[in-house]
């Protein structure tokens, strides 16, 4: 990693994170569509929403973090 | 009930990708604060090295410097509460894959189960192809009367049937020199015929078929 990029790191997390939401979305959506059972369906979904509910606080935070960086990275170049 | 029990397997695929790349992101995010740290640590080494250096007479470089120092320290205590926060999202991480981890158990049950239930019907929708409707017969359906064997049905004969109430017959080691099979279907004739049996009209509507055998 090059000295300054910090922030596009992190953004580089968000990404893949994104990506691997968009993933999970996709599965559910599958299985939800394909699954009759709705009391097995209604299980299935919690569990899902916890998963997704962790990975979205996961995102959360690196986005938090990003913003954070990227302010020092601005202040980090001010003082050059 | 599902559709296709593949999206299971699919599924869990997804699960063990994002399992796999969660701890990667973390990994990666932690070292790029941590190289921030390091960094702004190296900068403010520096700079108060810095400082060092100038004479007292340059009030405004040494003002400068100091501002800067100031400054840096704050970054700092910043990039230290970043790591902080991180080192929280770490702990919360290995929740997600512990769960993570379970549902890919699950599903790969579901799957499993599915498959196997599948591969049962299979194999019970290819019995049925080579059996008829008839039970496989068994030595328990066979009565030995005289040098007779009497077997009895109401259900469809094959070939592979009628191949396995020989092979039962003979693998009794029991004496006897003739099958009889009871209440045939005129529908099974041809393959009676071709199995060698005759057949024989016991009653109106009602037929046998009969073989030698050695």
């Amino acid at each position: 990693m090059k000295k300054g990029e910090y922030s596009a790191q992190i953004q580089h997390s968000i990404s893949t994170l994104n990506e691997l939401e968009k993933k999970l979305t996709n599965d559910i959506n599958n299985i939800s569509s394909n699954w009759k059972d709705q009391r097995k369906q209604e299980f299935f979904s919690k569990y899902i929403r916890k998963i997704q509910e962790q990975m979205n606080a996961c995102k959360q935070t690196h986005i938090i973090l990003q913003t954070k960086v990227s302010n020092i990275e601005r202040d980090l170049n001010r003082l050059k | 009930m599902i559709n296709d029990i593949r999206l299971f397997g699919a599924f869990a695929e997804t699960l063990n990708l994002i399992r796999q790349q969660l701890p990667t992101i973390i990994n990666e995010s932690k070292s790029c604060l941590d190289q921030l740290h390091r960094d702004v640590e190296v900068e403010l080494k520096e700079s108060s090295g810095q400082l060092k250096k100038i004479s007292k007479e340059n009030h405004e470089e040494d003002s400068r410097i100091r501002q800067k120092i100031m400054s840096l320290k704050t970054i700092l205590s910043s990039a230290e509460m970043f790591l902080i926060e991180h080192k929280n999202l770490e702990s919360k991480i290995m929740d997600t894959n512990s769960l993570i981890q379970k549902g890919e158990v699950i599903l790969r049950s579901f799957e499993e189960i599915g498959q196997t239930y599948l591969n049962l019907n299979k194999n019970n929708s290819s019995s049925t192809n080579s059996t008829g409707d008839l039970k496989i017969p068994s030595m328990n359906d066979i009565r030995l009367l005289g040098n007779t064997f009497h077997f009895s049905t109401k259900q469809r004969l094959n070939q592979f049937s009628l191949q396995k109430l020989e092979s039962e017959i003979k693998n009794s080691r029991q004496i006897g020199n003739k099958i009889s099979i009871d209440n045939v279907s005129q529908l099974d004739f041809d393959i009676l015929k071709k199995e060698g049996y005759s057949i024989q009209e016991i009653k109106p509507n009602e037929f046998s078929a009969y073989k030698k055998i050695d």
